[in-house]
C-alpha cells in the first residue's frame, strides 16, 4: 500500500473550521460559495497559520505551502503576495500564478504545475499544503481549448472529460505511508458557486471527488457572521480522525447545539413568547455564533481554541452581553497566556484533562468577574474609593533654611 | 480590464466625458451616486449576474437598471449605467469597475476645471506611500473581513483638511470598496488612472513656426474631433523639425514632420 489513513490535523487557525469540519494532512476539502464570501481569505489564513510548525524547525510539524491562482487579475495575486510577505509567509509558500492575462492553456495547466511541486515534496517525505483558487476558472479555460479543439460539448458545454480534468489533480493528494516516508499533500481546492447552487455541474463533480466540503454563505457573510462558514451543510469525512483529543473532547456538543439553535432560531420568528429552556438554547446559541466570528489574518493556535470552545459550550458566555463575547475572550486568552499552565497543558500533551478543566474553571471565573465589574455589569467593584480627610494626609514640609 | 472589456470601457468612457464636459455643474454628486450605483449591485449576487450575463439581452439589462435607479439617480448617472449596461464585457465584476471608474473620471473632471488635477495626482500618490510606510495603516485598512465603510471613515478622518477634498473622496473610495486588492495598491490605481487622464489632456505640439490663431483653432478642432473633448495645447517653436507638426497626446504621436520623413528616408535607403 502507498497510502495511510488521515490521522494528522492541520490546523487552520480558523474556529469554525478546526472545530467542527477539521481537516487532516493528506486530505482534500473543498472551499465552496459564491464571489465575495471569503473563499480566498480561508486560504490565506491556512498558509498564515503553518509559521509556527515552519518557526518550530521541526520537519514532522513543517508544512511547505503552494498558492495556486489560476485566472485572476494580477492585481490580486499581487496583494495576497503581499499579505504573505507581511506576514512572514513567503519563506515556506510557492505561488504558482496563471493570472487572468494568461493564455487559457496556462490556466488549465497551472495546478498541475502546482501539484507536481508539491508531490515532489511528498515523496521527500514533507508536508504540504496546496490550494487551487479557483478550479471553476480552470475549468473555464479548459472548456474554452475543448471547444476550439472541437471537442463534443457536454452539460453546461463542459467536455465529456472534466470530470478526469479534477479528479486526476486532486488524487494526487494523499497521505503516503511509512515504506514512502510518510509525506503528506493537503488540498484546499477552492469553486465559485453561481447564486449558492451546489448542484451546478462542476460544483457536484468536485464535491463527489473531495473528501469533505466548507461552505460559505453569501446570506451569512452580509449578516456579519464572518468567516461565513454554513456549519449545517459543511462536512470533513475523514478530519474527525485527525482532530486533536483535547479539540475532541471539547467540540463533540458544538455541532449538535448549533443545529438546534438554528432549528429554533427559525422557529422563534414566529412564536412571541418561550419557555425558558428554549430561551436559554437562544441566548447560547447566539453566543456560539459570535465565538465563532474571527478576524483575517488572526488565526488562533490549538490550545486557544479549546479554551474558547470549552468556555462557549459549557455556557460560560450565557452572562456575557453578546456583543461583549470577542472582547472576553480575548481578555481571556491574553489573561491565560501569562497565568497558569493551561495553555502549557493543552499544547503539550495535545489533552483536555479534567485537572487542567478546574484550574480554567477557577481562572475563568476571576477574569469574568473583573470583566462584568469592568463593564458595570453583575457584582459591583469590591475596592473602595473615598475622599481622605485634611488630617490623614501627611505633607513633608521643605522650609528655606 | 482586458479584451472585450477594455474596448466597451473605451467607448462608454468617451460618451460619458463627452456627457460631463457638457454639464459641469453636478459631476461630484454624479460621481458619488455612481459609487453608490455599483455598491448597490456589488451587494446582490444576483444582481451582479443578470447584470453582467452577456446571454441576456441587453433591453431586460437595461429595463432592471432603470426600476432599480430611474428615480433615485441624476440622469447623468443613469446614462453612464445604461450606457454600461448595453456592452459586452469579458468578466463580470468589470461593471462594477466600470462604474466606479466612471465616478472617478467624474471627480477628476470636477479636479480639471478647478485646475488641481495635478495636485490631486500626487496627493493620491503620496496617500499610497503613506499607507505603505504606515504599518498599521495597512492592517487597519485591510482583511476582506472587517466593514469597508469603517476605512473610509478612518481615512477621512486621517486626511480631512490635510489634502484637497477631492483627493479625500478618492482615496475613501478606493479603501471603502470591498475587492481583494490592497488599499494602497487601489489609490495607486486611481492616481495612475489620473495621470493618464493628464497626460491624455494636454497635446504638445512642436513646429518651426510659431502657429497663428486660426492655425491653432483648427488644430484644437481637429484634436477635439479625434478624443471628443476639449485638448490643451502646449505649443514648442524647434526649429529642429524643418517644417510641419510633431503631436503628442499621451501615448498618441502624430509625426508629420519633415525631420520625420527625412529619418524614415535615411533607413529606407540603408535598408
Amino acid at each position: 500500500m502507498q497510502r495511510k489513513a488521515v490521522k494528522e490535523p492541520l490546523q487552520t487557525g480558523l474556529k469554525a473550521i478546526d472545530a467542527m469540519t477539521p481537516i487532516g494532512r493528506g486530505q482534500r476539502q473543498l472551499i465552496i460559495g459564491d464571489r465575495q464570501t471569503g473563499k480566498t481569505a480561508i486560504g490565506i489564513d491556512t498558509i498564515l497559520n503553518q509559521k509556527a510548525n515552519w518557526e518550530s524547525g521541526d520537519p514532522d510539524k513543517q508544512v511547505r505551502c503552494i498558492y495556486v491562482a489560476v485566472g485572476q487579475k494580477g492585481s490580486t495575486i499581487a496583494s495576497v503576495r503581499a499579505t504573505l510577505e507581511e506576514n512572514g509567509a513567503m519563506e515556506y509558500t510557492t505561488i504558482v500564478a496563471a493570472p487572468a492575462s494568461d493564455p487559457a492553456g496556462f490556466k488549465y495547466i497551472a495546478p498541475y504545475t502546482g501539484s507536481a511541486i508539491g508531490q515532489h515534496w511528498m515523496y521527500e517525505g514533507k508536508h504540504v499544503l496546496i490550494i487551487f483558487d479557483d478550479l471553476s476558472k480552470q475549468a473555464e479555460a479548459y472548456r474554452a481549448v475543448s471547444l476550439l479543439l472541437r471537442r463534443p460539448p457536454g452539460r453546461e458545454a463542459y467536455p465529456g472529460d472534466v470530470f478526469y480534468l479534477h479528479s486526476r489533480l486532486l488524487e494526487r493528494c494523499a497521505k503516503l505511508s511509512d515504506e514512502l516516508g510518510g509525506g503528506s499533500m493537503t488540498g484546499l481546492p477552492i469553486i465559485e458557486t453561481k447564486a449558492n447552487d451546489v448542484s451546478a455541474y462542476i460544483p457536484t463533480n468536485v464535491i463527489s471527488i473531495t473528501d469533505g466540503q466548507c461552505f460559505l454563505q453569501s446570506d451569512l457573510f452580509n449578516s456579519n457572521q464572518r468567516p461565513a462558514v454554513d456549519v449545517g451543510i459543511s462536512v470533513s469525512r475523514v478530519g474527525g480522525s485527525a482532530q486533536t483529543k483535547a479539540m475532541k473532547s471539547v467540540s463533540g456538543t458544538l455541532k449538535i447545539d448549533l443545529a438546534q439553535f438554528r432549528d429554533l432560531e427559525s422557529f422563534a420568528m414566529f412564536a412571541s413568547d418561550l419557555d425558558a429552556a428554549s430561551k436559554q438554547q437562544l441566548s447560547r446559541g447566539a453566543r456560539l455564533m459570535e465565538l465563532l466570528k474571527q478576524s483575517q489574518y488572526s488565526p488562533f493556535p490549538m490550545e486557544e481554541q479549546v479554551v474558547s470552545i470549552w468556555a462557549g459550550t459549557k455556557g460560560k458566555f450565557d452572562d456575557v452581553e453578546v456583543e461583549d463575547v470577542r472582547d472576553f475572550e480575548a481578555q481571556l486568552l491574553e489573561h491565560l497566556r501569562h497565568n497558569g499552565g493551561v495553555l502549557e497543558a493543552i499544547r503539550t500533551t495535545g489533552k483536555f484533562e479534567s485537572s487542567t478543566e478546574e484550574e480554567l474553571s477557577s481562572i475563568l471565573d476571576q477574569v469574568k468577574q473583573d470583566f462584568l465589574a469592568g463593564k458595570g455589569q453583575g457584582a459591583a467593584r469590591s475596592d473602595e474609593s473615598g475622599r481622605m480627610d485634611a488630617g490623614q494626609i501627611e505633607q513633608e514640609q521643605i522650609v528655606r533654611g | 480590464m482586458r479584451g472585450t472589456s477594455s474596448t466597451s470601457f473605451a467607448e462608454v468612457l468617451r460618451l460619458t466625458e463627452a456627457a460631463f464636459a457638457g454639464d459641469r455643474t453636478a459631476l461630484e454628486p454624479a460621481a458619488q451616486e455612481l459609487f453608490s450605483v455599483a455598491d448597490a449591485i456589488d451587494s446582490s449576487n444576483q444582481l451582479v449576474r443578470t447584470l453582467s450575463d452577456p446571454g441576456r439581452p441587453a433591453e431586460v439589462k437595461e429595463a432592471t437598471v432603470r426600476s432599480l435607479f430611474a428615480d433615485r439617480v441624476g440622469s447623468q448617472t443613469l446614462e453612464a449605467s445604461l450606457e454600461i449596461m448595453r456592452r459586452r464585457w469579458s468578466e463580470q465584476e468589470d461593471i462594477l469597475d466600470a462604474l466606479e471608474l466612471l465616478g472617478v473620471t467624474a471627480l477628476l473632471e470636477q479636479a480639471q476645471s478647478e485646475g488641481v488635477l495635478e495636485q490631486v495626482e500626487a496627493e493620491l500618490f503620496d496617500v499610497s506611500h503613506l499607507i505603505d510606510d504606515s504599518g498599521e495603516l495597512t492592517v487597519a485598512l485591510d482583511g476582506s473581513r472587517e466593514d469597508p465603510s469603517q476605512r473610509a471613515i478612518i481615512l477621512r478622518t486621517l486626511l480631512d483638511g490635510r489634502v484637497h477634498r477631492l483627493s479625500v473622496a478618492l482615496a475613501a473610495r478606493a479603501v471603502g470598496r470591498r475587492i481583494d486588492t490592497k488599499p494602497a495598491r487601489r489609490v495607486e490605481e486611481f492616481a495612475r488612472f489620473a495621470s493618464d487622464r493628464r497626460r491624455r489632456a494636454f497635446a504638445s505640439v512642436s513646429s518651426a513656426v510659431p502657429l497663428n490663431e486660426a492655425q491653432q483653432a483648427r488644430l484644437g478642432a481637429v484634436l477635439a474631433g479625434i478624443y471628443g473633448r476639449e485638448v490643451q495645447m502646449n505649443l514648442q517653436v524647434d526649429p529642429d523639425v524643418v517644417g510641419g507638426l510633431r503631436i503628442q497626446v499621451g501615448d498618441d504621436l502624430y509625426d508629420a514632420t519633415v525631420l520625420a520623413r527625412l529619418s524614415r528616408a535615411r533607413s529606407q535607403l540603408v535598408a
